[in-house]
């Protein structure tokens, strides 16, 4: 009840006009450049951990061959939107929590508010559209990574013929495919946002340091649960036919 | 200038966390340009009176009402109250109790927030008004800090400057002299009687200071356990015969309050 | 850049300090047992719900795409099997360390770094208190042991939701699902599973203790430290997986 009152607050600060400019554009190098090296890192491995852990299910089958399909697949349709989003929350998200939970318990929320400042345009405002904005993009880069990481564990570790790989891939994965991962990005970016800044927000002032802990713990668990949740129903949404 | 309206007045506000009754009726008027010392031990509830007084909180009952206008009757959660509630603000400068400094701001963009956001100034006119307001409070050169690099003195002396920045015509400041040595917390004092003097603006200072009241004040209360034992001009307050207010200007622990 | 590499090489030395530190407490007394079960109970009641929220979908989602790619080969039969594989050999584990990771790990970072901030953990050491002892070590054994109870939970979720969406949702026979189900899945498989828990949730505990432990700067450090603990153990277990898997791949198990 209450979030929805925030959400609803938010979203008019989101749309009443461009956000703060320089408050806009710091979060989004933030968000998007911030967590480059973290995302590189993590789709590396994840995608050679999917193609690794396909290839030790699927060789029990006898079915090693179609190796670039379910890396294709699983990868690009679910894997790496979801982990962008998880990262995201990880690391955007609990930043943002603990930012502005932190401006909450030392009274600087209040200070805006007593100089005649609209907390929700200045603080919140930017941070929704840098991460709505940056979470696409993210994603998009996920996916290159992480299947150039697939495909190498595939070729240079398993062995798995490099052509067909690519071969399959391009046969599975439309355009939609992608666009579809695009579309949750911004979905799970605007999600992690506002739960994030829903929890920062929500600190109070007699918690003190607590406050931001938990806020900040709140913020992780909440917007990567949602994240995992929603995409279930999204993939229903988008795949099941 | 003929009958000016009060700057502050309150009739009969409450207001209560759950069982913990923190304000009782507390009623009182403040002309403008008047400076207000509202005395008290921690914990009666001064920042919480300081708070409605803004609008950061609403009372329960009872009304505010800022040079004539009724804050209380404001609905924040409609976009009309909100703005009226923000036109209203802009008359207030306010010191909070730990400066409430932004801690990603560096000092000088501290200072100049409220004009960046409010005044129609140019960027030259704005950093030579901090530089004024940062001098008016004792410190130079700090423009580039960053709040966490100051000591609590300084952020104190910061945020005021902050706080008047805008030129308000109402000034609340909550303990400003706690946490101050002797010599600064003096100077704070001059300097709010400076710009009372200078630009007739109007204070509500909390304290725990009788020193402080003595010097600066003209209008005294006393708040305890949420009710104000007293409020008046200095002269009638410090002749008053009241048990509380002398125990607290005599620094005594017999008297009405307690510590238990 | 020296700067940076010399703090990373103090953070380096610094944590193998706290390895012995605790490994120190671990065999030594006194062990403050209650303390430890009444962390374990909190991460059990904390970490369930968020647990099983995020593992369930994965086994539907599973269900879900390979549904699609089974049917073009006319294999649908296989994929209870793919499913049953995937969840208790890797996302079962995987998944239930990066919850325990985001929930339990961030809150005891956070708990550390508060008392941290506080002076509480300066006022333990003065009261002749160690604070690893009395404040890590409760911490890092119930992660040990709450991850692969969390991780039987959300194996048999993530094949509920599996069957879900495979059965009802995208039309496969119920019979050979169930058949197919323990196919390929053994023994083995069920150990390693628990044990990249137990090596994960060591690896929660540790990280969020020792990030705890050295929040500087206040409130915002403490926001910092529970934020840090989850990015790395992340990392730390997708590479570990990694390792693992090609380990096991290499031996053939
Ligand atoms: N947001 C709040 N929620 C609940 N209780 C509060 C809140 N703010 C203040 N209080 C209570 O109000 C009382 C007065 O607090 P305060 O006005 O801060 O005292 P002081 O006079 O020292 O400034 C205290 O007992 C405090 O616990
Ligand atoms: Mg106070």
């Amino acid at each position: 009840m209450e979030f929805l009152h925030f959400v609803r607050r938010a979203l008019v600060a989101q749309f009443s006009g461009p956000p703060p400019r320089d408050e806009f554009v710091r979060h989004a190098l933030d968000a998007g450049v911030g967590s480059l090296p973290l995302l590189t890192l993590l789709t590396i491995f994840a995608g050679m951990n999917l193609s690794v852990q396909a290839y030790g299910t699927f060789v029990r089958f006898g079915g090693q061959d179609l190796l670039g399909l379910f890396c294709g697949v699983g990868g690009i349709r679910e894997l790496y939107p979801v982990m962008a989003a998880v990262i995201c929350g990880a690391r955007i998200g609990a930043t943002l929590a603990a930012s502005l939970a932190n401006m909450q318990i030392s009274e600087q929320v209040e200070a805006l508010e007593v100089m005649a400042v609209d907390p929700m345009r200045l603080l919140v405002a930017p941070r929704l559209w840098a991460v709505t904005l940056m979470l696409p993009l993210l994603c998009g880069y996920a996916d290159v990574v992480g299947l150039a990481a697939s495909y190498w564990a595939a070729t240079e570790q398993m062995g798995v013929n490099g052509g067909t790989f690519m071969e399959q891939v391009r046969d599975i994965v439309h355009l939609s495919d992608l666009a579809a991962g695009v579309f949750k990005g911004v979905v799970f970016g605007w999600l992690v946002a506002i739960v994030s800044c829903y929890h920062g927000y929500r600190a109070l002032k007699r918690d003190g340091a607590e406050g931001v802990g938990v806020a900040t713990n709140r913020a992780i668990v909440h917007s990567a649960v949602l994240c995992i949740v929603l995409n279930m129903f999204l993939s229903a949404l988008l795949y099941v036919r | 200038m003929a009958e000016q309206q009060p700057a502050i007045t309150l009739e009969r506000v409450c207001k209560s966390f759950g069982n913990n009754r923190v304000l009782h009726e507390v009623s009182l008027v403040l002309p403008a340009g008047k400076i207000l010392v509202m005395l008290g031990p921690s914990g009666t509830g001064k920042s919480v009176l300081l708070r409605c007084l803004v609008g950061l909180m609403k009372p329960d009952s009872g009304r505010i009402f800022v040079e004539g206008q009724d804050i209380t009757a404001l609905d924040e959660r409609r976009s009309a109250g909100r703005e009226q509630m923000f036109a209203l603000r802009r008359k207030f400068g306010m010191l909070f109790q730990d400066g409430a400094l932004f801690d990603d701001m560096c000092v000088g963009d501290n200072v100049a927030f409220p004009l960046r956001q409010h005044a129609k100034m140019s960027e030259r006119q704005i950093a030579e008004r901090v530089a004024e307001d940062l001098e008016r409070v004792g410190l130079k050169n700090v423009q580039r800090k960053m709040p966490a690099e100051l000591s609590g003195g300084m952020r104190k002396r910061v945020a005021f400057a902050r706080a008047i920045a805008l030129r308000p015509r109402i000034v609340l400041c909550d303990e400003p002299s706690s946490g101050l040595d002797p010599v600064m917390s003096a100077t704070l004092d001059e300097l709010i009687l400076d710009l009372h003097r200078s630009l007739n603006m109007t204070f509500v200072v909390i304290s725990h200071d009788t020193a402080e009241a003595r010097t600066i004040a003209d209008y005294i209360g006393l708040l305890y356990k949420g009710e104000l034992q007293e409020f008046g001009p200095k002269e009638q307050v410090l002749r008053s015969s009241r048990l509380a207010i002398n125990q607290f200007f005599d620094r005594s622990t017999d008297g009405p309050i307690q510590v238990l | 850049m020296l700067n940076r590499s010399f703090r990373w090489f103090e953070a380096c030395a610094a944590f193998v300090e706290f390895l012995c530190a605790v490994c120190r407490c671990l065999v030594t007394g006194p062990r403050y047992l209650r303390e430890t079960l009444r962390v374990m109970d909190l991460l059990v009641r904390r970490c369930l719900i968020p647990v099983g929220l995020a593992v369930a979908p994965v086994g539907a989602v599973i269900s879900l795409q390979g549904a699609g790619l089974f049917r073009m080969f006319g294999a649908e039969s296989l994929l209870s099997s793919l499913l049953a594989t995937a969840i208790f050999r890797e996302y079962s584990p995987a998944l239930a360390s990066v919850m325990v990771a985001a929930q339990a790990g961030s809150s005891i970072a956070a708990r550390i770094g508060t008392m941290k901030v506080r002076g509480q953990i300066d006022a333990l050491a003065v009261m002749s208190v160690d604070p690893i002892r009395y404040v890590v070590v409760p911490g890092l054994i119930a992660c040990v042991i709450v991850t692969p109870l969390l991780s039987v939970l959300t194996t048999l979720l993530g094949l509920v939701s599996g069957w879900f969406f495979a059965v009802p949702v995208m039309g496969v026979d119920h019979g050979s699902f169930l058949a197919n189900l323990y196919a390929q899945v053994s023994l083995v498989d069920l150990w390693v599973g628990l044990g990249k828990c137990m090596a994960f949730g060591t690896a929660v505990g540790l990280i969020a203790g020792f990030l705890g432990l050295r929040t500087t700067g206040g409130a915002a450090g403490v926001g910092k430290a529970a934020n840090d603990t989850v990015t790395m153990t992340i990392v730390l277990i997708l590479v570990a997986d990694y390792f693992v898997s090609m380990a096991l791949l290499r031996l053939g198990v």
